[in-house]
């Protein structure tokens, strides 16, 4: 019912990204969620339940704040679809971060389309142009194991921004000088998960060959992603990252792009601008929420990051809790030109310590 | 934020410097065997008791919930039970050697010597009545203190200011050296279980094992208080005599320490086959729970990481059963058809299930420790002893789980802290 030509959400999907205003996009927006919101709660019974709980009445008038919100947990817990099985082309998996298990995300076509259309708007307004993209990691099109499929799912979404494709890592991750030989001399695109890019760089830091190809590049732009758990563990701050990366591929630093986003909500990304924001698209609404109190937030208040998008069709993850901690910066006045609210991401809450004398009952 | 090692309270007086090594303080120590070994035990009892009411008159806020019980559990009358019963049945063997009914032996404890304390954030208060144990035993004390000490190092440091005819305050907090040890400090962490003749660990699974691993003399008692779990049974019958009260009793018992204790329940089994019944409970519960929070114990502040689970497991419970919850993240009350024991989210999560008979009888776990009870007392002793036979140390009322009690986690530890000497008659 969602996917017809004319409804809110595909009208949305017409739309620049970053163009109106924030007051501008609300009315729209809202339109578009409430259509979301109207199928999942008939579609998912898991949604209806949440909520009902929560006093949450669908008929009824209401704002995008008061959208009950899923925390991106239960798409470990539990398998979450609102569509047939049959109507189920593709299953994409989390990298299993935060606890043992991934986070089980069902797509039908409808939602595939969605995505790759949004992804496509969003580059495009970052990548003007395509580009000759050196990939950080191995060549895994053919490898069936969850976290490669998982990278190799995410590289695919960037096909339509690449004029040709390397691969610079071999089958056991090392360096594959032989891929770097004969890149384009003008401008480069080096893509990459951030934890990747790390350990590449790390180890191949005294390298000299290599940096000596990245000093002959004239334009060098890096686009990386996947979440900074891995380095957060290592305490690698971004600033630390962007030194690294910019001295080892000869690039400036406003040229180095981390693109935040979610598995649960493939498609709506948030990639750095110029200035280092994240920007908040018109196919999707950020919100903080206080971390005890789960008010929404105020701008430069952190808390919780909830993303909200009228995007998934085949699973109710319209409005999710992130694990993430961030604050909004600003909206409409980003210096890099985009309208809108424009946001930081700061870490992700782990795992909590138990103190006292009580313990978990195994 | 890092802490360094440091002294808090050391030869009677609060000092809080950093140090690099805990040696001092264990030589300091030692200093004080002599003189507590020779005050007579109800001596002691008097001072303890007058600590009691100098804690319940000026630190009633601070300490909580717990104060009043404080109060009771030092006082003079309530002590000198405890400790006939845990030293066998007279407690001035601390003094002498008495006669315990033996034909042909007399029996004297004398203190094993130095107790190291390991006392868990969040339920210093407990600590502190191991530590009270101790001086009872005439052992002399160091406390490792958890990085929020300020409770427990005021408590402590007010000894100095409490007198009786017999004992001067200044002489008892000699013999309490308090630290704070930083966790990585590995050095000093052995130094201090090193000179440990008695180590009394709080704590969960992780910190129970790190301090259990550290050097020890083949000859030093280990006390361990946790990792524990506990639950709550009431009936239809004591629901429909006062389902209020008992929500109300129950709902202090999982605020206190914010559910943090072992004594903490985290798991309420009601005894009936109408689902009416554990609704109207649950509802009465959340309404305690509120209270509670409102009036008597406001939440402490959590951490994102812990907000984070409170969020996910109350969704995962509104789509397998019901919850009621505050707006806010203060307490949530879970309502499911789901057996056994939930896994404990902490921070004021209580579930309400349905008791059926095996899944908490059958349930062979050495982990738990207090099951609050309100049943029908005419089942009551044969259902202890059904649920204690696999695990439980002990069966309190509700409203008073988590009042530090003896024999505590199935162990007498005052009787655990001295050496038994006889001679014959």
């Amino acid at each position: 019912m969602s996917a017809k030509m004319g409804s809110n959400i595909e009208t949305l999907l017409e739309s620049d990204p970053y163009t109106l205003t924030k007051n501008e996009k609300d009315a729209i927006f809202l339109n578009s969620m409430k259509e979301a919101v109207s199928f999942h709660y008939e579609k998912s019974k898991e949604f209806r339940k949440i909520c009902d709980n929560r006093g949450f009445i669908q008929t009824k008038n209401f704002s995008v704040e008061e959208i009950p919100f899923l925390p991106v947990s239960l798409f470990k817990k539990f398998k979450l679809k609102s569509v047939p099985d049959s109507e189920i082309f593709k299953t994409v998996y989390s990298s299993a971060t935060t606890s043992d298990l991934p986070s089980i995300i069902f797509l039908d076509r409808i939602t595939s389309e969605r995505q790759t259309k949004v992804l496509i708007s969003i580059m495009r307004n970052f990548l003007n142009e395509k580009k000759d993209f050196l990939i950080i990691d191995q060549d895994n099109s053919m490898n069936t194991l969850p976290d490669i499929k998982s990278r190799s799912s995410a590289i695919r979404g960037f096909f339509p921004f690449m004029k040709s494709v390397k691969f610079g890592l071999d089958d056991g991750l090392k360096l594959d000088e032989t891929q770097f030989q004969g890149l384009n001399e003008k401008s480069v695109c080096v893509f990459g998960f951030t934890w990747l890019l790390y350990k590449t760089i790390s180890e191949n830091k005294d390298n000299i060959k290599i940096k000596n190809i990245f000093k002959s590049i004239e334009n060098i732009i890096i686009i990386h992603m996947g979440g900074w758990k891995k380095l957060q563990d290592l305490q690698i701050s971004k600033e630390q990252f962007n030194q690294m990366a910019s001295d080892f591929f000869n690039c400036k630093k406003e040229k180095i792009i981390d693109i935040y986003g979610m598995t649960e909500q493939l498609g709506t990304i948030y990639p750095d601008c110029d200035v280092g924001y994240k920007h908040v698209p018109i196919y999707s609404e950020i919100m903080i929420r206080n971390t005890d109190t789960l008010e929404v937030e105020d701008v430069g208040k952190s808390g919780f990051i909830q993303l909200l998008s009228p995007i998934p069709h085949s699973y109710p993850g319209i409005s999710l809790l992130s694990d993430d901690i961030g604050k909004i910066i600003g909206v409409d006045n980003c210096p890099c030109g985009r309208k809108g609210k424009y946001f930081q991401f700061e870490k992700r809450a782990e795992q909590a310590d138990i103190k006292g004398c009580g313990d978990t009952i195994d | 934020m890092i802490q360094l090692t440091k002294l808090l309270i050391s030869k009677g007086e609060f000092v809080n410097s950093e140090v690099t090594t805990i040696e001092e303080s264990v030589k300091a120590i030692q200093n004080s065997r002599e003189w507590l070994h020779s005050q007579k035990i109800d001596d002691i009892l008097e001072y303890v008791e007058m600590i009691g009411k100098h804690w319940s008159n000026n630190f009633e806020n601070k300490i909580g919930s717990n104060s009043s019980h404080v109060k009771n559990f030092l006082s003079k009358s309530y002590l000198e039970k405890k400790l006939d019963i845990a030293l066998h049945g007279d407690r001035h063997s601390l003094d002498n050697f008495v006669d315990l009914g033996d034909s042909e032996l007399l029996f004297h404890a004398q203190p094993r010597g130095v107790a190291c304390h390991w006392i868990a954030g969040n339920v210093d208060i407990l600590g502190i009545f191991s530590a009270i144990q101790s001086l009872l035993t005439k052992n002399v004390s160091i406390i490792k203190a958890p990085s929020n000490y300020t409770l427990l190092v005021d408590l402590l440091t007010s000894l100095k200011n409490i007198n009786t005819e017999k004992i001067s305050g200044k002489k008892i907090l000699e013999c309490f050296e308090v630290l704070y040890i930083e966790q990585n400090d590995e050095k000093n962490q052995k130094i201090l279980s090193d000179s440990a003749d008695i180590r009394v660990a709080w704590g969960g699974a992780d910190a129970i094992k790190s301090i259990t691993a550290l050097p020890k003399s083949p000859f030093t008692e280990d006390i361990i208080y946790g990792p524990k779990y506990s639950y709550v049974i009431i009936d239809e019958k004591s629901i429909q005599k006062q389902q209020t009260q008992i929500a109300q009793k129950i709902a202090l018992d999982v605020s206190t320490f914010d559910q943090y204790a072992c004594s903490s329940p985290h798991t309420v089994f009601v005894k009936t086959k109408d689902p009416k019944i554990i609704s109207s409970f649950s509802d009465a519960l959340s309404h305690a729970m509120d209270d509670v929070e409102r009036i008597l114990l406001p939440k402490q502040k959590e951490t994102e990481e812990k907000s984070k689970e409170i969020i996910s497991t109350r969704s995962e419970y509104e789509i397998k059963g019901k919850v009621i919850s505050s707006k806010n993240l203060n307490w949530t009350v879970i309502v499911s058809d789901e057996e056994g024991l939930a896994q404990p989210t902490f921070s004021r999560v209580i579930h309400v299930r349905p008791f059926k008979d095996n899944n908490v009888i059958l349930n062979d776990n050495r982990k738990i420790q207090s099951i609050g009870l309100s049943v029908d007392d005419n089942d009551r002793f044969q259902l202890i002893d059904k649920i204690t036979f696999f695990g439980g140390d002990r069966c309190p009322s509700l409203g008073k789980m988590s009042f530090f009690d003896s024999p505590w986690d199935g162990i007498f530890g005052m009787d655990r802290m001295v050496r038994w000497i006889t001679t014959y008659k």
